[in-house]
């Protein structure tokens, strides 16, 4: 997987693609909107992640180009705005994310996974495993070492995001926005108390726990 | 333009121009009136003479017709016998205008006989008025052709007529030079006292550009559009007042709220730095840091959102909410935490409510009055959370038994930071009752608080209704 990050602020891109690097994707880093335009026309990516305060060309008009041209690399927006303006929304297309300063790095990876997974359209698996636990996602059937665990209907929503970021960490925002729809984030940990209830149920009378709490990150289900 | 005044600049004032404008018409309209006046008299003159002339001309020409040039001869040697005053000329002339009698007045001895030659006449009279070259006497002379196709023609001198003329005239000229400056001074008054309220404008909004916003523009006390102008620009000046205001205190506001977690983060950070423990007590500090930053970062994002709110700069999409689904969606993400810590979480919601709304903040009006009953709400405890209608607005009440508000510090609860003693020992930013104040009226709604310390309290939000 090749990555393009065209970001101006060098210590922001070093830690983005450090990471990335770390998370096993090829990263080419452009410092300015112009050499990321000549990079994303001649360069084969599958995702981009483009900052909108960009020198020489900024992060939307290169977007707007980029699409003028055909070239429909998802793109992640990074901004420093908190409101999503009119032009983002005029210009993102459905495989295209938003994601505003400040960010948590496994955030931004756990969203650029998520776009190229929709981009390359590959069919969800309608069965998972993660070590002895089991969940079927149709009949809604979770088991773990053999026996049943019965979950409420956001208990199952928040294990099915998991289950599916195996490995991954997700955000406390991400749970939110796919737990419940929510766009904003309550000052109560809402999702922390969901957690728990979760780990009662999946991790409580079984070895070794699952669901672990990165402080300050987010949350990983581990096999 | 008005308070620096220079030359080249004054002709372009509109004080200027109208004051132009104003003399301009009042001198056309005296020049109007007096021409007017001049027209009258002068043919009102001009028709008592020619009417003397005519009762001359038509007493002549019966006189001839009874006894011929002879009768008129006979007549004026009498005539001049007895009365001296006006005299008039007497000519008759045969077919051709040639000359066979004429009685010439004195006054009429430098007078060309030649122009009377010249005149054509017929059967009614024609009448034409002569100048002597040489004199300043005139006359007006009546021309009649009589039956046996000779001339006869009567003419009388109009030098009073002329002088009671060129007597108006002069005075006319005279009051001219007057009537134009007093135009001029009455223009500029009119233009000086209806721009008043216009130069106070410039004025204001010159010392507001200068950084002084608390000017306001002094009240015409009249009810025209001046006044009115005046009434809107000082409600203008206010509104911009109270902005610049809100922007500053948002600002100490966020400096100040943010140096104390800002201080936590710092100290953190320092302390690992320095301490010789191994990596797990460094790893535990960076998690602290990442907590405080997520908390500063919150806490920028509430103060900026009340800020925009309380100063109108929050931009609202608004859209038709259906309140019971919007309550029903989050009770049920309070409902963990609600059954978690054994409070009992009920909705009630009269159907078919509609609201004008942004939903994204609405969902946030709910959740911190939500947030803040769970906060205070000891286990066993119930949290109520009902929808009413009433006179076009909708009210959505958070009813709770928690420990309640003192009186003392009911009207203090919206105040951003403010937090009662009870409180301090919670967790909290001490900003949510502010943004559901500041929400609320960014709405155009209104918020109410009634407790009973002890037994706990209901919050209550009023939002306009949608049709």
């Amino acid at each position: 997987m090749r990555l393009l990050l065209v970001e101006d602020d060098l210590k922001i891109a070093s830690f983005i693609s450090k990471g990335l690097k770390e998370a096993g994707f090829a990263v080419d880093h452009a410092a300015d909107g112009e050499d990321g335009l000549h990079l994303a026309l001649n360069e084969p990516y599958d995702a981009a992640i483009i900052d909108i305060m960009l020198p020489k060309l900024d992060g939307l008009s290169l977007i707007e180009a980029l699409r003028a041209q055909k070239v429909n690399t998802p793109v992640i927006i990074l901004s420093a705005k908190r409101t999503v303006d009119d032009r983002i929304n005029g210009l993102q297309t459905g495989s295209d994310d938003y994601l505003t300063k400040p960010f948590s790095f496994s955030e931004l990876l756990a969203r650029v996974h998520a776009l190229i997974r929709r981009s390359t359209r590959t069919t969800e698996p309608t069965r998972l495993h993660a070590g002895d636990l089991a969940v079927d996602f149709l009949t809604r059937e979770t088991t773990r070492a053999g026996k049943t665990i019965d979950l409420q209907p956001r208990e199952f929503a928040l294990l099915e995001y998991l289950m599916r970021n195996t490995g991954k960490v997700v955000s406390r925002t991400m749970i939110l926005e796919h737990v419940w729809d929510y766009s904003f984030d309550p000052q109560t940990d809402v999702v922390n108390v969901l957690v728990c209830r979760l780990r009662d149920k999946v991790d409580r009378d079984f070895e070794p726990k699952m669901i672990h709490t990165i402080r300050g990150v987010g949350y990983v289900l581990k096999a | 333009m008005f308070s620096r005044p220079n030359r080249k600049a004054f002709r372009k004032t509109v004080g200027f121009r109208l004051a132009l404008w104003y003399s301009g018409i009042f001198i056309f309209s005296s020049v109007l009136l007096f021409g007017f006046s001049y027209f009258n008299i002068s043919s009102s003159l001009r028709k008592q003479d020619q009417r003397a002339i005519e009762s001359e001309l038509k007493e002549l020409a019966s006189l001839y017709e009874m006894g011929g040039m002879d009768f008129i001869e006979r007549k004026l040697t009498v005539h001049r016998k007895f009365e001296k005053e006006e005299p008039f000329l007497v000519r008759v002339g045969d077919a051709t205008n040639e000359t066979l009698l004429l009685i010439l007045p004195n006054q009429w001895m430098e007078f060309d006989i030649k122009d009377l030659k010249q005149i054509s006449s017929n059967s009614s009279i024609t009448w034409t008025p002569l100048h002597n070259r040489n004199s300043k006497n005139a006359f007006e002379v009546g021309s009649i052709r009589l039956p046996d196709r000779h001339v006869l023609q009567v003419g009388r001198s109009i030098e009073d007529r002329e002088r009671i003329l060129a007597h108006f005239r002069t005075n006319f000229l005279l009051i001219t030079v007057p009537l134009i400056v007093l135009a001029f001074a009455g223009g500029a008054f009119v233009a000086f006292r209806a721009l008043r309220p216009i130069r106070h404008i410039i004025g204001a909004v010159r010392s507001a550009a200068s950084g002084r916003m608390d000017t306001r523009v002094p009240s015409t006390g009249t009810d025209d559009e001046l006044g009115e102008l005046v009434t809107l620009f000082n409600q203008m000046l206010k509104r911009i007042e109270a902005l610049m205001q809100g922007m500053r205190d948002a600002l100490d506001n966020v400096a100040h709220d943010l140096r104390t977690p800002m201080t936590r983060l710092r100290g953190i950070a320092e302390i690992a730095l320095s301490s010789d423990e191994g990596p797990d007590a460094c790893r535990e500090s960076l998690a602290e840091c990442m907590e405080e930053s997520e908390r500063i970062l919150k806490m920028l994002n509430t103060l900026m959102d009340i800020s925009e709110a309380e100063t109108g700069a929050m931009k609202l999409e608004l859209q038709r909410v259906k309140v019971c689904d919007m309550l029903k969606h989050i009770v049920e993400v309070y409902d963990y935490i609600a059954e978690d810590r054994g409070i009992s979480l009920q909705m009630q919601c009269k159907r078919g409510l509609w609201i004008m709304a942004d939903p994204t903040r609405l969902y946030q009006i709910i959740s911190n009055l939500l947030e803040n009953s769970l906060k205070y709400t000891a286990r066993g405890g119930r949290i109520d959370v009902a929808a009413t209608a009433k006179d076009a607005e909708v009210f959505v009440a958070v009813r709770d038994t928690g420990i309640g508000i003192r009186e003392k510090d009911l009207p203090r609860i919206w105040d951003r930071s403010y937090r009662c003693d009870q409180s301090r020992s919670q967790s909290g930013l001490g900003l949510g009752l502010s943004l559901v104040k500041a929400f609320v009226e960014a709405h155009k709604g209104h918020v109410e608080v009634s407790s009973q310390p002890g037994k706990g309290c209901t919050f209550t939000i009023a939002l306009p209704a949608a049709h």
